[in-house]
């Protein structure tokens, strides 16, 4: 394949994350009861204490809304709040890196980097890595690798996900077979927000499935290249969906715009699916917004649990949908004036 | 039916195959056969080709390999791998000269 630069993609391609599922020797892999767990909890604590400034979050002792946030910002998973008996995370202060204690796995290490930057997020969460692991004594098999409570997550124990913005390949129903193409590489797409094959707000994440007989580098590679690959399809289609029919598109955006800079209510659906319609519409010049990663932002910034952390209260979804409203609006306004 | 159990941890091989999950390292030993089975479905490989964890010191880490190939050398035996049985008591050997120079066995 020629070699393409993620740079002619910055609209499609959201954020990068890494993560390695990593277990203690001598430990249960999941289950432990909750003084072991707190134990647990202490080791890794001090095994990381070097690598950065961690805050550290007990599930038990923080609000089911701020969990809901951080959750909703990826940075700690369902089953970490749901299911895990000791759970806890230690998050860094930019949220580029969180580790989850006592959830599937004893560790679930995690970073994050806005677009496709998949050595660098690796590179970072592996010295991370090394450091745990010259504290505290690793589960690896020899031949297995990185023992872990699913074999699913085997070997490297990585999972590299890409989150991507695809509207054409979304409502063309092309994202089907991109999906099936991905499969049989090893790879799997699926909607990030919504179920079904069509993602609300066409976002999807692209990720590997395959851990075990694979090495790190060669899974960031397929990842990357499929990435490039579904990016480079997103925008040819795009060129006949969208660019052809610039008035169409236009005046889609400049509706879809108007309805969020005027709505005084507003419910998170209809927001991404408007949004994605302003997106595309600034991805081809049509509407006066240059900053997309703002937007990117906003998507997450005005999610349930984040907009009540945001007014600090909990709201009523009445409240909410006022609320985000506003914060939109004012936010678009802005970003259209830059 | 017979049911088999990690005694490490308790998880019995029914709940392995009901949820996919396994409860400690040892599970890996117990239910070797069957892991292996649903590796074959599910993954690429069954060998590792990727990171290994750093350790603090040399002699940690010589210490680690040499207990992985010997018990790396007990599966090539169960297996029947003699080639591979062959290469890895040489490794060991130099292996353990090296520690007994270092006095760390």
């Amino acid at each position: 394949m020629e070699s393409v630069s993620p740079d002619l993609f910055s609209g499609n391609i959201i954020k990068t994350r890494i993560r390695l599922a990593r277990n203690i020797s001598g430990y249960r892999f999941c289950g432990n009861d909750e003084k072991t767990s707190r134990e647990i909890v202490k080791k890794v604590n001090r095994a990381l204490i070097k690598c950065d400034t961690f805050n550290l979050y007990y599930v038990a002792n923080v609000s089911t809304t701020v969990l809901e946030a951080m959750k909703e910002r990826n940075l700690i998973s369902k089953y970490l709040t749901e299911n895990a008996v000791g759970g806890a995370a230690l998050i860094n202060a930019d949220e580029s890196l969180s580790v989850m204690i006592n959830e599937e796995d004893v560790i679930r290490e995690q970073c994050f980097m806005k677009g496709l930057r998949l050595k660098e997020a690796y590179e970072r969460l592996d010295g991370l890595d090394d450091e745990l692991a010259k504290n505290v004594d690793i589960a690896f098999h020899p031949r297995w690798g990185y023992l872990t409570t699913c074999p699913t997550n085997l070997g490297t124990g990585m999972r590299a996900s890409v989150m991507l913005f695809l509207p054409a390949l979304s409502e063309s129903g092309k994202i089907r077979k991109v999906a099936e193409e991905a499969r049989k590489a090893g790879l799997t797409v699926r909607g990030v927000y919504g179920e079904g094959s069509v993602a609300e707000g066409s976002i999807y994440q692209i990720s590997n499935e395959v851990t075990l007989g694979i090495s790190e580098y060669d899974i960031l590679k397929s990842v990357e290249e499929a990435v490039l690959d579904i990016c480079m399809t997103e925008r040819e289609l795009a060129k006949k969906l969208y660019a052809s029919k610039e008035i169409k598109t236009m005046d889609r955006a400049k509706r879809a715009f108007g309805v969020l800079t005027n709505a005084v209510l507003l419910s998170y659906e209809e927001f991404l699916s408007l949004i994605a319609e302003v997106k595309i519409g600034a991805m081809f010049g049509m509407v006066d917004i240059q900053d997309l990663e703002a937007l990117n932002d906003l998507t997450v910034k005005v999610r349930p649990a984040n907009l009540c952390v945001q007014y600090g209260k909990d709201l009523s979804a009445f409240d909410r949908d006022l609320f985000r409203a506003e914060v939109v609006s004012k936010k678009l306004l802005k970003l259209r004036e830059i | 039916m017979y049911d088999k159990v990690c005694k490490n941890c308790g998880t019995y091989l029914s709940d392995f195959y009901e949820t996919g999950l396994v409860g400690c390292e040892k599970c890996y030993e117990v239910f070797k056969d069957e892991i292996e089975n649903a590796v074959k479905e599910i993954q690429f490989g069954d060998m590792h080709t990727g990171k290994v964890p750093p350790f603090s010191s040399e002699e940690k880490s010589l210490l680690i390999r040499y207990e992985r190939l010997f018990k790396e050398k007990e599966n090539a035996v169960m297996e029947g791998r003699f080639s591979d049985v062959r290469a890895i008591s040489e490794e060991l050997i130099a292996l353990k000269e090296k520690l007994e120079e270092k006095g760390l066995i």
